[in-house]
């Protein structure tokens, strides 16, 4: 969750060990005090950690009652193996221990189990009383590590730094040995960069630097054995760097240790290689200072252990952090949006005045316009009442005279018209709809003899009847006696005289009695063109008789002169 | 920290926040309803001002149409629109003297009229609040040619007001023109060269 940020925030990191605690505080990116208590009840302490009450608590345990045990779990799921994890702690540690564990790899080999570092601290004095101190505190404790653990960072960047000096090779196996003031000769020791065990030790016999060498260089012998134990051969090298004052840096001897490199550094030395300026001084002797700063400034949590009562607390913290933030982001958006809504709608109130001042000036021209309408509706209703009488009325108007002078027009002089009879019905449906205007027509008609030019009276007679047939086309016509139609008699001049006359012969003097028929329905354009009284579009006839007899109308050619041309006939007083 | 004292100071925090937050939310949704209210405000004018428009624009469409029906009803020949011909006396009063005027310009030598009596024509001669009122003329005439007859009945169908419809016409020459017929004439007589019968129906619009 939380990781020890590399940037300038205030904290606090205190190094809880055996023999007291030491406490930095850092701010922005710098130390700007550091403290040690030989316990909890100083009053020193309180006063410290009022002077910044917001500044979160890092822990770190240095005490000897740690426990660190290296399990390979089997090769389940990710998911699944943190579940047997949770068990292992739940079933394998005391309620009241502080504990977790630490993935450091896979096997390469084999089942490729989980390979976890299970680790505790007995929450009992004199860490406990430290704890108990800390959590009456305003501060926020941020979590609790425990200083071999966060140490890998440490020790891999002193190796990084101390290799480029010493361009030593790579070594699978580290140690380092610190000397501590809270927790005494700490020993760290990580294979392929991951923690495998610690270790601490008090130095016996004094505390003088030769004494301490001793101690260390004796310590770190302990620890190769101890090592064995976790598979460490000799060839796979062994890099080892010591931590400690520069009178006891001074009395150690490298060779006798039997590791590949041996690296002795003073707290002010190890600060300088990692860029910690200002957090130590020269004659600084313990390497709780250095290590708290390097990881307060520089280092990234490794692994964070809690107790229930720190995550309720941080339950508490971080429900407050989070109802301020959504506060704080929700009330302000809630006033934008709010800012945004009225003024919209205060913009809006030019646009509702402009649309009401519309929609009162359409109102008004539509009652303008209705008030028109209904005072028409009236006479509109009577208007097409008369409408559409006037237009059934006029529809079923049938007089005959255009129709007769086209008959007139197409006869000619010729023939003359003895009698006519003229008769159009309809019929109506119950719907009260007309049928069509059905005509009936009957002519006889006189044609005189050509006796001398028989041909000319049978051109007659066909031009005759394609004439009519042309002109009232699509009705129906039927024709009788028209030369052609019937038997004709002829004298054919010269020849004896007969004997005795023969069969009686017809009088060949009187005119040809010619009948024409035309019947049918008559379509409408047909008559408005023939029926009306004043017809539309009366037209020439396609046809015009002459003189020599019928003689058709060329197309796109003046009209022929007519006899008789005009639709209706002309008025004419009677002749005395 | 305390627990007891965390729990409280979240209480607390919780308590402010949340009135904050309620606060906030209310005037943000008042603001909002503020808003939505002239936005419907708003969109409701448009729309009635558009559904009036429309109204307006079919309104006017109406009024041009029925303006155009004005119009073509004063086309409509006065002889041809509402006419006081509902009886037959009214009939006769009118046809008569003109009957006897062209008898006598046409020197029509027989002119007979029959008019049977005026009758709505009912059905769909029936339109609102006018009705066609129609009766049968039946004209019997006689005169020296077929064109002083057709001549006569032309004028008579042009002046005469109403809609006619010819059910029926026949002419026939009776005597040929030939000496007897000048002869006859000389003598002061007239004879009856051309003789025909018409039937007429003769409609007129009445306004019930």
């Amino acid at each position: 969750m939380l990781s020890f940020l590399k940037n300038r925030q205030r904290k606090f990191l205190i190094s809880i060990g055996d023999d007291g605690a030491v406490l930095v505080y850092l701010n922005a990116g710098q130390m700007e005090g550091r403290f040690y208590f030989a316990d909890p009840t100083s009053l020193e302490i309180e006063r410290v950690f009022a002077s910044d009450p917001t500044a979160p608590i890092y822990v770190l345990a240095d005490v000897s009652d740690q426990s660190y045990t290296q399990q390979a779990l089997p090769p389940v799921s990710s998911f699944n193996v943190k579940k047997l994890v949770e068990r292992r702690l739940v079933k394998d540690y005391d309620k009241s221990d502080i504990k977790g564990a630490l993935l450091v790899g896979r096997s390469d080999t084999g089942r490729k189990d989980w390979n976890y570092l299970f680790v505790s601290i007995r929450n009992a004095p004199p860490f406990s009383l430290w704890m108990e101190l800390l959590q009456k505190l305003p501060n926020r404790i941020a979590g609790i590590y425990l200083l071999p653990v966060e140490a890998e960072g440490f020790m891999r960047d002193l190796k990084k730094a101390v290799v480029a000096e010493n361009a030593a090779k790579p070594s699978v196996w580290q140690m380092m040995i610190s000397h501590n003031k809270v927790g005494g000769l700490r020993q760290t020791i990580l294979k392929n960069g991951r923690i495998a065990f610690t270790r601490m030790a008090q130095p016996v016999g004094g505390t003088s630097p030769g004494v301490v060498a001793g101690n260390i260089e004796q310590e770190i012998l302990n620890t190769i054995e101890f090592m064995r134990r976790f598979g460490y051969e000799p060839a796979a090298g062994l890099d080892v760097m010591v931590i400690t004052s520069a009178e006891v840096k001074r009395q150690i001897e490298p060779s006798r240790l039997g590791a590949s490199a041996v690296f002795v550094v003073t707290p002010h030395e190890v600060a300088g290689q990692l860029g910690l300026e200002g957090a130590t001084e020269p004659k600084d002797k313990f390497a709780d200072v250095v290590m708290l700063a390097y990881i307060g400034l520089k280092g990234r949590a490794v692994l964070r252990l809690t107790t229930p009562a720190l995550v309720r607390a941080e339950q508490y913290l971080y429900g407050r952090l989070g109802l301020k933030l959504f506060a704080y982001v929700f009330v302000p958006v809630a006033a934008l949006m709010t800012i945004v809504n009225v003024t919209t709608a205060f913009g809006l109130n030019d646009d509702i005045d402009r649309a009401e001042k519309e929609a009162a000036r359409a109102a008004r021209v539509l009652k303008d316009i209705q008030n028109r309408s209904d005072a028409l509706a009236e006479r509109k209703k009577l208007a097409g009442d008369l409408l559409t009488l006037y237009d059934r009325l006029s529809a079923e108007t049938i007089v005959p005279f255009s129709f007769f002078g086209r008959v007139d027009a197409v006869k000619g002089e010729t023939a003359q018209v003895r009698d006519l009879r003229f008769a159009v019905s309809q019929t109506v449906d119950k719907s009260g709809n007309s049928s069509p205007n059905s005509l009936a027509v009957n002519l006889n008609l006189e044609v005189p003899r050509q006796n001398s030019n028989p041909q000319a009276m049978l051109k007659f007679g066909q031009d005759f009847r394609q004439a009519m047939e042309k002109e009232f086309a699509p009705l129906t016509l039927s024709f009788g006696g028209l030369p052609g139609d019937q038997d004709f008699a002829m004298t054919v001049e010269g020849g004896p005289t007969p004997a005795q006359p023969a069969a009686p012969q017809p009088n060949t003097n009187q005119p040809l009695a010619v009948r024409v028929s035309i019947g049918g329905a008559v379509p409408e354009e047909m008559r408005r063109r023939l029926f009306q009284l004043r017809p539309e579009n009366p037209g020439e006839s396609p046809v015009s008789a002459t003189a020599e007899g019928f003689v058709p109308v060329q197309k796109n050619a003046a009209p022929s002169p007519k006899k008789k041309a005009p639709a209706k006939p002309p008025k004419k007083k009677a002749e005395p | 920290m305390k627990l007891t004292i965390l729990r409280e100071e979240l209480i607390r925090e919780a308590a402010r926040a949340g009135a904050a937050i309620i606060v906030a939310a209310i005037i943000a949704g008042l603001a909002l309803y503020y808003r939505q209210s002239a936005e419907a405000e708003l969109a409701k004018l448009k729309r009635d001002i558009a559904l009036s428009n429309n109204r307006i624009v079919k309104l006017e469409e109406e009024n041009t149409e029925t303006l155009r029906m004005f119009s073509r009803v004063n086309q409509v020949p006065a002889a041809q629109k509402e006419l006081p011909f509902n009886d037959l006396s009214s009939r006769v009063a009118w046809m008569q003297p003109r009957l006897e005027d062209i008898k006598r310009r046409y020197r029509l030598t027989q002119l007979d009229i029959s008019m049977t009596n005026v009758a709505p024509l009912g059905g769909g001669y029936d339109q609102g609040s006018y009705q066609t009122m129609f009766n049968t003329i039946t004209l019997t005439f006689g005169g020296l040619s077929d064109e002083i007859l057709f001549s006569f009945l032309h004028e008579l169908a042009e002046i005469t007001p109403g809609y006619q419809r010819f059910e029926m016409l026949e002419m026939r020459r009776l005597l040929p023109i030939d000496q007897n017929v000048f002869l006859q004439i000389q003598a002061g007589r007239q004879p009856v060269l051309v003789a025909g019968r018409a039937i007429i129906s003769w409609r007129t619009i009445r306004k019930k």
